[in-house]
């Protein structure tokens, strides 16, 4: 009802004020359903069904509202939590800049769907393969941004610790994410988090250097909690305790146009550490540094064909675990202490496709034909440390002015080993067919 | 769209004094720079694709332009699914221009290759180097005769670019009306010397200026044609130098 109350508000307010300034309403329908290659059974996921923008601005003043409706074909629930309030933010334009503040999406780096300098934002997992903003979420903050000459200097501050959204016990979602039993998560004690941004603009291209400062946006595990309950025997409870660590990142991205290339490319790199607060535990102290890295090439051909490749890379520094056992450690018999150790280091920050391998290559090629009415798509991704690949191949027709027709094929295939990440997602290849109306 | 005000500044927008009677091609082709162009531009413009099947898609375009139209913002108003793509231009003297587009959905403005000038922009017959202006001293020019064009009475002017120029055209064939010194037709001939693109431009005339009205495009080759309208169309307005900054792409404007 809050989230009704709000969005019915902001709508009356945005109607009335529409006589003194701009209101401008726009969005998109886009129904779309996936089904297994294998089976032809449909993958029960969530999904968008539409989005509305709605744009009011008076003078040098804005406000922009994003909100969608998400819901899905099995099981439907038609509540109020299907309506979301992606973002809602206003904007000051003074001649110097701009200064925005609500809730809002960022979005940072030079390359093209992979952004290790990207971190300000945290993602939703359910549309993990899609691109530009429909994968992130939108959080409190605050952004102030500074043009002079050829620089720009942006700066943003997020009071309030968002994490990604994860598909916890999520049948039908590729990557099968589960809490351990018992878990208990703690929030950074200090939920501040923030960044800044210094773009230079050359005749060669563009350089930017950031710097963020914050939190993981994934779990990992802060300690244990042990518990011998009375009893005869004594009953003895391990109690997982994840969190969030703290994590600042150094980040370099660019541009740059060499012949009728473009190269477009970002390294960040990430200082991580167990960020506990005052939490009573056994802790499993972590101290790690990572590079993540992203190298991007495009070509366009005369007749419009556009090809693009992507070498995506993580390379993990020094990584130093290290267990504090509390007063209640000694609880757990002898023989079982040996087992306990920290899990092994994964990082909880950064381009979310280096969860699947720490080094891929994306090939991908556009095209548009019949004055735009039809495009084509191809993409093939590959794991270069084991054998993994994915291909995804779409095409959208433009029907009438406004309405697409889209269809998409995705296909992995992975080598039998254990852990291979693509042959987890195997049964996860999916024809994906959808409508999109705009207005 | 952007087309028109670059081709037309250097091309197009021009009115000569009389006294003037120029002889030569670079006397014609300099008298057509010499003459007044506005300080700023801003119009509202029809983009209307039309393929060899007779289809069409029609867009709906914002432009300021300023600096002799070194300077450009082009907002896309419709159609829906294009609404708020914004695109920036700036022509440098002593570096490469800087060009660069605003995507709504990725919430990122990409700069793009100011250097691929014969891609074709947002899909029409305008590439991108149709949308920059051609410096007078880059290319030869060579009076080839008169012509009447429409019942106008027109010189022949060949412009070629000079040797270290780099153009995606081989030579251009311009049809410039002897009473007003404005191009009325124009032909761009790829590298192969081969007619590629035909254009033909639509004046009014405001204050001294003669400023465009509709300028139609076909590519001769692909069988395809832009034509782009203009609609309340204003000059020397006193555009400010910010309007042109990345954060004013995202703006649509009122």
């Amino acid at each position: 009802m809050h989230k009704v109350f709000i969005f019915s508000c902001a709508l009356l307010a945005l109607l009335a004020g529409s006589s003194f300034g701009q209101l401008d309403v726009s969005g998109k329908l886009t129904p779309s359903a996936m089904v297994r290659v294998s089976d032809g059974s449909l993958i029960d996921l969530p999904f968008r069904l539409g989005n509305l923008n709605l744009n009011y601005s008076l003078g040098d003043f804005e406000l922009r509202t994003t909100s969608s409706i998400e819901t899905r074909w099995q099981n439907p629930e038609f509540s109020v939590d299907m309506f979301e309030l992606r973002e809602a933010y206003l904007i000051w334009y003074p001649s110097f800049g701009e200064l925005k503040l609500g809730k809002m999406i960022h979005a940072w780096g030079a390359a093209d769907g992979n952004n290790p300098t990207d971190n300000l934002s945290p993602y939703d997992f359910y549309y993990m393969f899609m691109t530009g903003t429909a994968r992130k979420l939108g959080t409190l903050s605050a952004s102030l941004k500074l043009y002079a000459g050829d620089f720009q200097l942006e700066l943003v501050g997020i009071p309030q610790f968002v994490e990604n959204r994860i598909p916890y016990d999520e049948p039908d979602f590729p990557i099968k994410i589960e809490l351990p039993p018992n878990a208990e998560v703690t929030l950074p004690e200090n939920e501040f988090e923030f960044g800044g941004r210094l773009q230079y603009a050359m005749g060669l291209g563009d350089l930017s250097l950031s710097y963020f400062k914050g939190h993981d946006r994934l779990l990992s595990a802060l300690g244990l909690k042990v518990d011998l309950a009375p009893g005869n025997p004594p009953v003895l409870t391990l109690k997982p305790e994840l969190g969030y660590r703290a994590t600042q990142v150094v980040g370099l991205d660019g541009v740059l146009f060499p012949g009728n290339w473009t190269v477009r490319g970002e390294f960040a790199y990430f200082q991580t550490q167990t960020d506990a607060g005052n939490l009573e535990a056994t802790l499993f102290q972590t101290e790690a540094n990572y590079l993540q890295s992203v190298l991007q090439l495009e070509y366009a051909f005369s007749n419009g064909l556009q090809l693009m490749g992507q070498l995506i890379s993580t390379d993990n520094g020094d990584i130093n675990t290290t267990m504090e056992p509390d007063s209640t450690f000694n609880l757990i018999p002898a023989q079982m202490r040996i087992s306990l150790a920290p899990p092994a280091f994964q990082s909880g920050m950064g381009t979310p496709f280096a969860l699947i391998a720490d080094r891929v290559m994306v090939i991908s090629s556009m095209i548009d034909l019949f004055d735009n009415s039809l495009e084509l798509q191809g993409m093939l991704m590959a794991n270069l440390e084991e054998t993994g690949y994915m291909t995804n191949l779409s095409a959208s027709y433009s029907l009438i002015e406004g309405l697409d027709l889209s269809a998409a094929l995705a296909y992995f295939s992975g080598a039998d080993e254990p852990g291979n990440s693509f042959k987890q997602l195997e049964d996860f290849s999916n024809v994906t067919l959808g409508l999109t109306y705009s207005f | 769209m952007k087309n028109l005000v670059t081709t037309l500044t250097i091309t197009l927008l021009v009115s000569i004094p009389l006294g003037v009677l120029a002889q030569t091609g670079y006397e014609i082709a300099k008298a057509m720079d010499d003459q007044p162009a506005p300080q700023d531009m801003q119009a509202e413009m029809t983009m209307t694709l039309t393929n060899k099947q007779g289809k069409s898609r029609t867009s709906t375009i914002r432009s300021v332009s300023a600096d002799d139209n070194k300077k450009q913002i082009i907002w896309f108003l419709a159609p829906a699914d294009d609404k708020g793509v914004a695109f920036l231009k700036i022509e440098h003297a002593n570096k490469d221009d800087e060009m660069r587009l605003w995507l709504p959905a990725f919430k990122k403005v990409r700069r793009i290759s100011s250097k691929k000038k014969a891609d074709s922009f947002m899909g029409s017959d305008l590439s991108y180097e149709d949308m920059t202006s051609r410096e007078l001293d880059d290319y030869t020019y060579t009076l080839k005769g008169s012509q009447q064009i429409d019942g106008i009475d027109c010189y022949v002017l060949e412009s070629i670019p000079k040797p270290g120029v780099t153009r995606t055209y081989k030579r251009f064939v311009t049809y410039v009306s002897k009473a007003d010194l404005i191009a009325i037709e124009d032909e761009a001939y790829d590298m192969r010397d081969q007619l590629l693109k035909k254009r033909s431009i639509k004046y009014h005339k405001a204050k001294d200026y003669n400023l465009p009205l509709e300028i139609y495009v076909e590519n001769v080759q692909k069988h395809h044609n832009t034509r782009l309208t203009f609609a309340n169309v204003t000059v020397d307005k006193g555009v400010k130098d910010d309007l042109f900054q990345e954060k004013n792409l995202k703006r649509l404007p009122r």
